[in-house]
Order: structure tokens, then C-alpha cells, then sequence
């Protein structure tokens, strides 16, 4: 039997009544929807109540993993891969909505939802794909000066290379994707005697990735919330300056240039980040993994983990937003 | 110019390509605006006029975010301070050609510093694309640690979409 897991989001008492109903009347054999408990937002999928203003907010969330179903009051564009059903909701339409996502989950791995006895947020799934841990053997090799080499048949082995901070492969970017996005089969890492050896694998033509580029790659993969070995959702990192972000990921991530900034001017946990800016905490582990593994920030041992960090909206972030709107519509 | 106003300061050497900013995102021709100042450095009484750069972004909700670029004469920087008031944050522009930006940025980061603690920075290396060399490092080693952020980018002052990064990177430090 494949679990789904299913958050929900501002849900109005009519709707937990059509819920309960229609969670009964799912038609897939071998699945069944489980309900997470509130708070937690990280269900495979998630039922929506877009008419408050979390739900709205919600709209925005990019987790390309999640199917979201909206209710809503108007008929509204929802991003890709999102349902909208509109007020009055019927029972039969949501067990429609249900099917769908119960098909498309029921061949998926099950991702093990932990949830903990103080429900939150940050709760995060135990089963993961390989990125948080391509990136941390691209630590290793880094800070140890080393050399290894990693296997994850079918594709070409990955030759790291610590001290020129370098890969060597004759694996494209898009089959490190893979090997990246991969949960079932864990890469086999072995470290290489010598340069000579690491000098003969990267000849005959392979192609020889700046090491920072490889990591770039496996981190926008995305760990779905997992963070690196030996890393907490509590551990406090500092960055000495703004990061140097490539242009497109600028645009495509600006949420990465705000937590950059606030990181910047203070140590932070994923947590904390997660509180200050109200963004997924996927989203702010996926960060988190990638600067500290291109080696922008630092673990910082004296910061106080227990601050609580409001979501302090200024005044001025309304002008900001209408700003950042005009800028995306002209030209 | 009306203190309290929402505003973008624009500032850097001669030649760094604040006209040629202020230009790309202003909703209407820039116009070099002639201010009555009391030039302090001369005579408290002597009214002189400084040429400065002034354009404006119209929002959906008619309110406007005003643009100012600081006149490049060094006699003038008295204005700096009242040109600052209120306003949103500094995009500090360097050329990438001159001999040592790092320099310009070091300059102009300690005379606005105040300003800067108060809002924020973003520094844009203009001509980068006819410098025979990066200068990211060098401008990267003035902010380091400085322990507030401080976006460089290398940009063509003349693109609209260079520019419009300058000011999407300037949000994010607010
Ligand atoms: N090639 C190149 N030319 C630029 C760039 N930015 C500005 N310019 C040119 O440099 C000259 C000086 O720029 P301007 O905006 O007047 O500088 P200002 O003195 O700071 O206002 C103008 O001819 C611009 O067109 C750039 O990034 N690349
Ligand atoms: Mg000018």
C-alpha cells in the first residue's frame, strides 16, 4: 500500500467536512491519502484554501514536486501541475482531484514524511535522492585536497578532483541531473591512489567541469528538504559577502539574493532563515546546501540558535513588490 | 527634489555610466535638472546651480520612484548627504576601464556609509565589457566582512536588463 501524504492549508470547516468524505471515496487501488498533521506543509500533496491569505501566499510557492489543489472562491490561472476547484466544491470533483494525484503518486518511491512530536515546519522527508550527498563528497574532496572517484552505473564515473577543484567525467550535465535526482541507488565512492590516476581518467577527451559548476548542477537538482551530512536544520552558517551568483539564477532565484543578504549580516539557521523569510524550507535547504558547499559560508559555533526570528514585513516592502512588478512588466 | 520622496541614488566617478542607467530605467527622457544649492565649501550666501541627473519610474499606483544620479564635480559633494534623505538605497556604479575601481569603491562607500548602514548598496562594474579584465575580485575584497551585504555585478550600464539586476539585487538587500 503507497501512503500519500497530504497537508492542508487554511481549510474552513465546510471544507474539512467534504474532506472526510471524499478521503473515503478514493478509487486507487493499492494507494490511500494520509493527512499530515497541521503545520505541516510538506505532503506530497497539498489542499489549499486560497481565499486566506496564507492560501493565496501559497500560489506563489515553487515545489515542483508537490501537486497543490486549490479552492477557491473565483476562477484563477494556478501554476502547472496545480488543480483549482471552485466554491461550492463537490465532493465528486475532489475525489477526482484525489485520483489524479493518487495515479501519478502510486508508481513514485514513497518519501517517508518523519513527523515529529512538536509538528512544524521544518520537519523533513528521511528518503531523499543522492544530491545531499554528491555534495558532500564534493566538500570532502575540496577540504581534504583529495581525489575520488564516483560510480553510479549506468553513467560515467565522476573523477573528483580536490586540489585543482575540478571533475572530470564524460558524463553530461544533464546525466549528473540524474545521478543527482537518483533515490534508489546510492553512488559508490572510492578515493583514487594517486593524481597519476586521476590524470589517466581524465584524459582520451572527458570533459573537465570547473568543480563549483558541477556543484551548482547537483544543488538546483534540489535535496527535497534533506540537508548535508553532518548539517542540521539548526546548525548557525554566515556568509563573508553576497555570494557571486550567475545572472539566470539570479533572476530565476531571487529569494536566494535575500537570504544571502540576510546571512550576510547574521548567522543563521536553516530555521531561522525559514522563520525571517516565510519561504519553504526546501527552498532554504537547497540554498543552504549549495553556498556552503561552494564554500561561502562558515558554520558559525557562537551564534544564538534559540533567536526567534518574526517575519518582520517593513513598510516598504509593498513599495518593493510594486517595484519588482513594474520592472518584470516593461521592456 | 521633495525630501521623504521615494528615491534611488545613483552615484560613482564621472564616466561610470549613471546617465546612461538612469536612462534605461526612467519612464521619461532624462533631464540634467538644475538645483538652487548653497555651495557651503564656498560662500554660505552664494547660490549656485548643480546639474543632476533625474529620472522616474511611475508605478500602477501613480506613485513614483524617483532616480537621482550625483553630480560627478567633487565640489558638489556637499549635496550628497541632502540628496540622500529619505531615500530607498545607493547604486554605486565603477568602470570597469579606469585604473582602479577598487579605489572609486572604497571612496564612494565611505562617503555614503551612513546612508548605506541605513538602507543598502549594490555596486555595478560598468564596461566590463570592453575591460580586458575582471575586476569583480578587487571590488569583492573592499566589501568583504564589512559585515553588511553588498551585491556586485559586472553590467553594462547602456542594457536595461543589466540595470534592471542592479536594482532587483538592490531589493534584496533592503
Ligand atoms: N561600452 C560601454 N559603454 C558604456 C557603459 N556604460 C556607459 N557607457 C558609455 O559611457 C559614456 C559615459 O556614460 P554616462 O552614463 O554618461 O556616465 P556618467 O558620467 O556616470 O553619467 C557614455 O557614452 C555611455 O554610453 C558600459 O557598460 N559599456
Ligand atoms: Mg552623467
Amino acid at each position: 500500500m503507497r501512503s500519500i501524504s497530504l497537508s492542508l492549508l487554511g481549510l474552513t470547516k465546510q471544507d474539512h467536512a467534504i474532506l472526510a468524505v471524499a478521503i473515503k471515496l478514493i478509487d486507487v487501488p493499492g494507494t490511500s491519502l494520509t493527512i499530515l498533521p497541521e503545520g505541516v506543509l510538506s505532503g506530497e500533496v497539498i489542499l489549499i484554501n486560497n481565499d486566506t491569505d496564507a492560501g493565496a501566499d501559497y500560489l506563489k510557492k515553487k515545489n515542483p514536486d508537490q501537486t497543490k489543489i486549490f479552492l477557491s472562491e473565483k476562477f484563477m490561472p494556478t501554476p502547472q501541475g496545480s488543480r483549482l476547484l471552485e466554491r461550492p466544491v463537490r465532493i465528486h470533483d475532489l475525489v477526482n482531484a484525489f485520483n489524479i494525484s493518487c495515479e501519478q503518486f502510486k508508481s513514485s518511491t514513497k518519501k517517508n514524511i518523519k513527523v515529529g512530536s512538536h509538528a512544524n515546519i521544518s520537519t523533513s522527508p528521511v528518503n531523499t535522492n543522492n544530491t545531499p550527498l554528491l555534495l558532500h563528497e564534493f566538500i570532502t574532496a575540496c577540504q581534504k585536497n583529495g581525489l575520488i572517484k564516483l560510480e553510479c552505473p549506468p553513467y560515467s564515473p565522476l573523477y573528483i578532483n580536490g586540489i585543482s577543484r575540478s571533475v572530470a567525467t564524460r558524463a553530461s550535465l544533464p546525466e549528473i541531473h540524474i545521478i543527482a535526482r537518483e533515490k534508489d541507488t546510492l553512488p559508490q565512492i572510492s578515493p583514487l591512489s594517486a593524481v597519476e590516476e586521476y590524470e589517466q581518467a581524465s584524459s582520451n577527451g572527458v570533459n573537465i567541469y570547473p568543480i563549483n559548476t558541477i556543484i551548482w548542477h547537483t544543488a538546483m537538482v534540489g535535496a527535497n528538504g534533506k540537508i548535508l551530512p553532518e548539517h542540521s536544520h539548526d546548525t548557525p552558517v554566515k556568509l563573508k559577502s553576497m555570494p557571486r551568483f550567475p545572472r539566470e539564477y539570479m533572476r530565476k532565484h531571487p529569494e536566494y539574493l535575500k537570504m544571502s543578504a540576510l546571512l550576510t549580516r547574521k548567522s543563521m539557521t536553516v530555521n531561522q532563515l525559514q522563520q525571517a523569510t516565510q519561504l519553504d524550507i526546501k527552498i532554504i535547504t537547497d540554498f543552504y546546501n549549495l553556498v556552503y558547499a561552494l564554500g561561502l559560508s562558515a558554520i558559525d559555533e557562537k551564534a544564538n540558535t534559540a533567536e526567534i526570528y518574526g517575519n518582520n514585513k517593513s513598510k516598504k516592502s509593498g513599495l518593493l513588490s510594486r517595484l519588482a512588478k513594474k520592472l518584470s512588466t516593461t521592456g | 527634489m521633495h525630501i521623504g520622496e521615494h528615491k534611488i541614488v545613483f552615484t560613482g566617478p564621472v564616466g561610470a555610466g549613471k546617465t546612461a542607467a538612469i536612462t534605461c530605467l526612467s519612464d521619461a527622457p532624462v533631464i540634467g535638472t538644475d538645483v538652487a544649492a548653497t555651495d557651503e565649501t564656498l560662500n554660505k550666501k552664494d547660490l549656485t546651480t548643480v546639474a543632476m541627473d533625474y529620472g522616474y519610474i511611475e508605478l500602477e499606483d501613480g506613485e513614483f520612484i524617483h532616480l537621482y544620479g550625483t553630480p560627478g564635480q567633487d565640489r558638489f559633494n556637499f549635496m550628497w548627504d541632502i540628496l540622500c534623505q529619505g531615500g530607498m538605497g545607493l547604486i554605486l556604479l565603477v568602470d570597469a576601464t579606469s585604473p582602479d575601481p577598487a579605489a572609486d569603491c572604497e571612496f564612494y562607500l565611505g562617503a555614503f556609509d551612513s546612508f548605506i548602514q541605513e538602507t543598502g548598496a549594490v555596486i555595478g562594474i560598468t564596461r566590463a565589457d570592453i575591460s580586458d579584465n575582471t575586476r569583480y575580485e578587487e571590488v569583492q575584497d573592499v566589501i568583504i566582512e564589512k559585515g553588511y551585504p553588498i551585491p556586485v555585478l559586472e553590467i553594462d550600464a547602456r542594457n536595461e536588463d543589466d540595470v534592471k539586476d542592479l536594482v532587483y539585487a538592490l531589493m534584496a538587500v533592503l
